[in-house]
């Protein structure tokens, strides 16, 4: 992510419509870099936590512009080729295919290396390996039944943080380190949110994009985001019933309670509302981030953050430490706790 | 307009806001301010001397004067007025002879009297500011649903919009220029830290002397810290009465209608294994809870979207506007604790492996004493030590931290196993339990008009399930400053209460 405070912030745009061409606002590319100086931090950092806590107007779309950050500073594994890993695959084990179009979860059956192309056949499907654009082996998951999601495009913000390059190794490797809690439906709806650049020409839509507005006009039905779109969702990735991979677990707050504690492998949990907020004494994460909706009455988080802040926090400054200014509008603070 | 072209706008205002400022005009006032001058008296003497006897008269006088400041408009659309200053003229009659200051009460009462006849400063200042402005292009914000309801039978004829902050949120009309009755202070922070429109004026009368605009809770501690400045502009006649007021600044709390709590009657001792500390916590509807520091308390948020309204608060973090849900006769926790014990197979040695040993913390506490406790458990690297009594709940199953449980049994002189992976057991069947619970809570609620319950403040709502007579959504009105020793099953289990009257 190339925003800086010192070249002057590259200014984002959001749009819920993928077409039409909005005015850049100077909040959005902010709230996208804190993410990614948060990822940075908290890599020399290790032993203690980083809370980073923010206020903004109105809480829509502040999460995701900050996990959207967080998932392009996640480094890319370099991955064999698909013919090398399938030559050491074992029948039955589970594989993560990212292909032109698609994404598939699904048990490897057999390598047909007699046929020219060579064909991987999986429980459901087969793919001329060639064409595979990258694949991993996928440990520990149980799958009842295969997974196909349309290939998530990184869009135009993939292409500003080139992110291009390596992002179907991503798609294979789908690290989720990063958890956003807050409420699910607010969060689905921000995710489906259209991030680019003021002035951008309309340059290459996806494919999938393209067929799914022309289904919904065809049928006359309204255009419903999906994955594949370019949209946020397909950077931040959350999970669903029918993902074959992603970068991030939505929790909804109000069930929280009773799913704490949280998986011990996420690097990263965005607290998004009091609702999240409140459980931030167990978030035991590296890297916490809350973010406070001053549009709503009610002060108990932020007087919870503050408390933990005085009681066991060491202050850190945002800029200075994290290189990070808060945009007009938005106020924020930092310190780290012991775990 | 788009959502998100409001979003940018509202962050724009927002960033306009923290270099303009918002303005506030004090309105001389000498009615008023003569008003003022003899509750602040008043005041100083019920402080000083206490007495039940003069709760009626101080609380007239209290709401006489919020009444004055929040309702400014014309007399014949508020005889609210009238009436208040009747009660307080009726009240320092029944106290001739009881006090020895008879000019104070001869002075209340007068004062009354003149503000009852005499038209409010401020509506003159406010309708002619909005015919200036034009209707259309602002808004008037009162400071709470009375006043707003008050404000807009005289303002409707005007075409002007009234709401209350709360409304103002919800609506987000395209207005520029907002007329807040009262002092900043009287308002939610957010109507200033994440303001809607850049043109806020505040109109209250000139005696208020309280002029400071709230923060946000993290400004203090916050780079880009959101602390928007005053402007303050004088108009009309700002003479004050020439009386010796005390020099302390009153509290906001002075002038909000309050509960009277009086003081905590339980005395210095510690509670027996059968009592707990709780704090009363009066509720809309007439209601009142005794509520200890146990296990979170289920809430439900009516600002969230269906199916994410039921949630859990902890108890600390309650207070006046929280909903909270609870059942009729029998407290939900220990339905709970008995459908969790029900599910295990090894049920009844579980709930006697726990009863073993938060037995031995009561003795302990008994013995030594809460603070001495928190000591030697602090010493013994126990973090979260402070809830040592909350912990011998028997609805508070374990300690959150596994660090912490550990220890604990090791203070004690218990084994950790069996007993830390029964209680962990347990927890775990508890919660899946309520999240059943929960999910029929979510069910009912959907159902239910949630409109109602932000007007009315209460609610009863249908749980079609066996073994749930009703369950109630209701308001915090407050929260008592501090603790009594009730009896533990008297606890979470609403009564009913008038002590909230005033403050609905």
């Amino acid at each position: 992510m190339t925003a800086s405070p010192a070249r002057g912030p590259i200014r984002l745009a959001l749009a819920e419509d993928p077409l039409s061409v909005t005015a850049s606002a100077p909040w959005i590319g902010p709230l996208v870099a804190l993410g990614t100086r948060a990822a940075r931090f908290s890599r020399k950092q290790q032993g203690r936590q980083l809370v980073v806590a923010l206020s903004v107007p109105q809480r829509d779309f502040a999460a995701t512009l900050i996990a959207a950050g967080w998932v392009l500073t996640q480094s890319v594994t370099e991955l064999p080729e698909p013919m090398e890993i399938l030559r050491a695959t074992e029948p039955g084990t589970v594989l993560r295919v990212v292909s032109e179009r698609d994404v598939i979860l699904d048990h490897f059956t057999w390598l047909d290396e007699e046929k020219s192309p060579p064909r991987l056949h999986l429980s459901s499907s087969q793919w001329q390996v060639p064409r595979i654009r990258a694949l991993q082996v996928v440990d520990g998951v149980a799958l009842d039944k295969p997974l196909r999601m349309a290939r998530p495009e990184p869009g135009a913000i993939g292409r500003l943080a080139r992110m291009t390059d390596g992002w179907d190794s991503r798609l294979a490797v789908g690290t989720a380190d990063l958890a956003i809690i807050g409420t699910r439906t607010w969060l689905q709806e921000d995710f489906d949110a259209f991030l680019s650049r003021e002035d951008e020409m309309q340059a290459e839509k996806p494919k999938e994009l393209i067929e799914d507005l022309a289904k919904a006009a065809a049928k006359g039905k309204p255009y419903k985001v999906g994955f594949g779109h370019g949209a946020l969702l397909d950077v931040v990735l959350p999970d669903s019933e029918k993902s074959a991979t992603w970068f991030t677990t939505v929790f909804a707050a109000a069930r929280l309670a009773d799913k704490l504690p949280l998986p011990s492998a996420l690097n990263a949990a965005i607290l998004d509302g009091s609702g999240a907020i409140k459980y931030l004494a167990e978030i035991e994460t590296p890297v916490v981030i809350c973010i406070l909706d001053r549009s709503v009455a009610d002060e108990t988080a932020a007087e919870m953050v503050v408390q933990l802040r005085n009681t066991r926090g060491e202050p850190l400054s945002l800029a200075e430490d994290l290189g990070w200014r808060p945009p007009g509008g938005v106020e924020a603070l930092a310190f780290t706790v012991a775990l | 307009m788009s959502r998100i072209d409001a979003l940018n706008q509202r962050y724009a205002a927002c960033a306009s806001l923290v270099h303009s400022g918002v303005e506030i005009v004090a309105v001389g006032d000498p009615a008023g301010a003569r008003f003022n001058a003899a509750v602040r008296r008043l005041m100083v003497l019920f402080k000083d001397e206490g007495g039940g006897y003069l709760e009626d008269l101080v609380g007239a006088a209290k709401a006489l004067r919020w009444r004055q400041i929040t309702q400014p408009q014309p007399l014949d659309f508020n005889p609210g007025l009238r009436q208040l200053a009747g009660e307080v003229t009726k009240h320092a009659a029944r106290l001739r002879g009881a006090i020895g200051d008879q000019a104070l009460l001869d002075e209340l009462a007068t004062a009354a009297a003149e503000l009852a006849a005499t038209e409010p400063v401020v509506g003159t200042l406010l309708l002619r500011s909005c015919e200036e402005v034009g209707a259309a292009s602002c808004v008037v914000i009162a400071a709470s649903r009375p006043a707003a309801a008050g404000l807009e039978s005289w303002l409707n004829e005007h075409g002007v919009m009234v709401l209350t902050a709360g409304g103002l949120e919800r609506d987000q009309p395209e207005r520029e220029q907002a007329y807040v009755i009262g002092p900043p202070r009287f308002y939610r922070s957010s109507l200033v830290t994440a303001p809607v429109m850049s043109g806020i004026s505040f109109l209250l009368p000139s005696w208020f002397g309280d002029r400071s605009v709230p923060r946000s809770a993290i400004s203090d501690y916050a780079e880009g810290a959101i602390r928007i400045e005053a402007r303050v502009f004088t108009e009309g006649d700002t003479t004050e009465p020439d009386w010796e007021l005390p020099e302390d600044a009153e509290e906001e709390n002075e002038f909000l209608p309050q509960p009277v709590w009086g003081n905590r009657q339980s005395g210095d001792r510690e509670p027996t294994s059968e009592e707990v500390e709780a704090r009363k916590v009066l509720l809309s509807g007439n209601l009142a809870m005794w509520l200890d520091d146990g296990e979170r308390i289920r809430s439900l948020d009516p600002a969230q979207p269906a199916g994410e309204r039921v949630t859990y608060t902890e108890v600390p973090a309650v207070r006046a506007g929280t909903y909270l849900l609870l059942r009729q006769g029998e407290t939900e926790r220990g339905a709970l604790h008995r459908a969790a014990i029900a599910r295990l197979a090894r049920g009844e040695i579980i709930d006697q492996a726990q009863a073993a040993w938060k037995h031995l913390l009561a003795e302990r506490l008994q013995e030594s004493g809460y603070r001495q406790v928190v000591r030697q458990l602090r010493a013994a690297g126990i973090r979260t030590a402070d809830r040592a009594r909350a912990w011998t709940n028997p609805n508070l199953i374990r300690p959150s931290s596994d660090q912490d449980f550990e220890r604990l049994l090791q203070w004690l002189g218990i084994n950790t196993q069996p007993t830390f992976g029964y209680a962990s057991m347990l927890r775990k069947t508890l919660y899946q339990v309520s999240a059943e619970i929960g999910k029929q809570l979510e069910a009912a609620v959907s159902a239910a008009d949630l409109s109602e319950l932000e007007t009315t403040g209460y609610l009863s709502l249908d749980v079609k399930t066996e073994g749930f007579r009703g369950i109630l959504a209701t308001r915090v009105l407050a929260v008592s400053p501090f603790t009594e020793i009730v009896p533990r099953h008297d606890a979470r289990v609403p009564f009913e209460d008038r002590s909230g009257q005033w403050l609905e």
